[in-house]
């Protein structure tokens, strides 16, 4: 079983992004005495989504499916390998499509790191490739 | 009695003491919060239903939808009992694509 993690890179954005709110409530409040309240709900967001991107794994390669959820809100999507009929990239958005007998699934891999998404692409066409000779 | 995870205790409570806060301030008063404490009522009603279903029921899955649709009236607070729910929603469907594949 193999697991990745989101980009550090958008890690470090996020975190960025809370101290910038972070500082601007603090100023708000200490200029007027008063919080900025349409501000807090997204402060409370971006800090619930930081830890849970610390927290847990976002793209998980099991021995016979692959399971992926980007954010807290989104369901898990499951793709079991045998599905795959075939895969399309788009390297613009960096996103994989995923062409399985049912159903068409997009799975972002901008945000995951570089090397990683190139592994992971090159595994899933092998499994799209075997796939292919089994039928 | 079930173990559910922590999220869903943690919103539940937060759900209750919200509710009790602007019930207090709405006892008080006859005009918008007296109408927000009544308001907020029934989707706090919801979730006790589907925390209720989680816990004594086996249909984990049609409480855990009940339990995050009535949280979704309370975001932003409300987005840890959505995450809660949906991780439950996850792991059921992680069982049945496991048992397919065994």
């Amino acid at each position: 079983m193999k697991t990745y993690k989101i980009k550090e890179k958008l890690q470090k954005n996020s975190m960025v992004a809370i101290i910038v709110i972070g500082v601007i409530l603090l100023m708000f409040f200490i200029a007027t005495g008063y919080t900025l309240l349409p501000i807090v709900p997204l402060f409370i967001l971006l800090i619930f989504l930081y830890y849970w991107h610390k927290k847990n794994d976002v793209l998980t390669f099991d021995t016979h499916h692959l399971e992926f959820k980007f954010t807290p809100l989104q369901s898990k999507r499951f793709v079991k390998y045998k599905t795959i009929i075939d895969l399309k990239y788009n390297s613009k958005k960096k996103v994989v499509l995923l062409i399985t007998e049912k159903k068409k699934v997009k799975l972002p891999v901008g945000g995951i790191e570089d090397q990683d998404a190139e592994e992971i692409i090159s595994f899933l066409k092998k499994q799209v490739q075997q796939n292919n000779i089994a039928v | 009695m079930k173990k559910l995870n922590t999220l869903i205790y943690v919103a539940l409570a937060i759900h209750l003491v919200l509710l009790l806060i602007i019930g207090i301030e709405g006892s008080n008063d006859e005009g918008a919060i007296k109408f927000l404490a009544i308001f907020i009522l029934i989707p706090v009603s919801i979730n006790c239903i589907g925390f209720c279903i989680l816990q004594f029921t086996s249909n984990s899955k049609l409480g855990a939808n009940v339990f995050m649709y009535s949280s979704y009236v309370f975001v932003p607070i409300g987005l840890i009992g959505v995450a809660g729910a949906k991780k439950i929603l996850d792991d059921i469907n992680k069982k049945s694509i496991t048992n397919e594949n065994l």
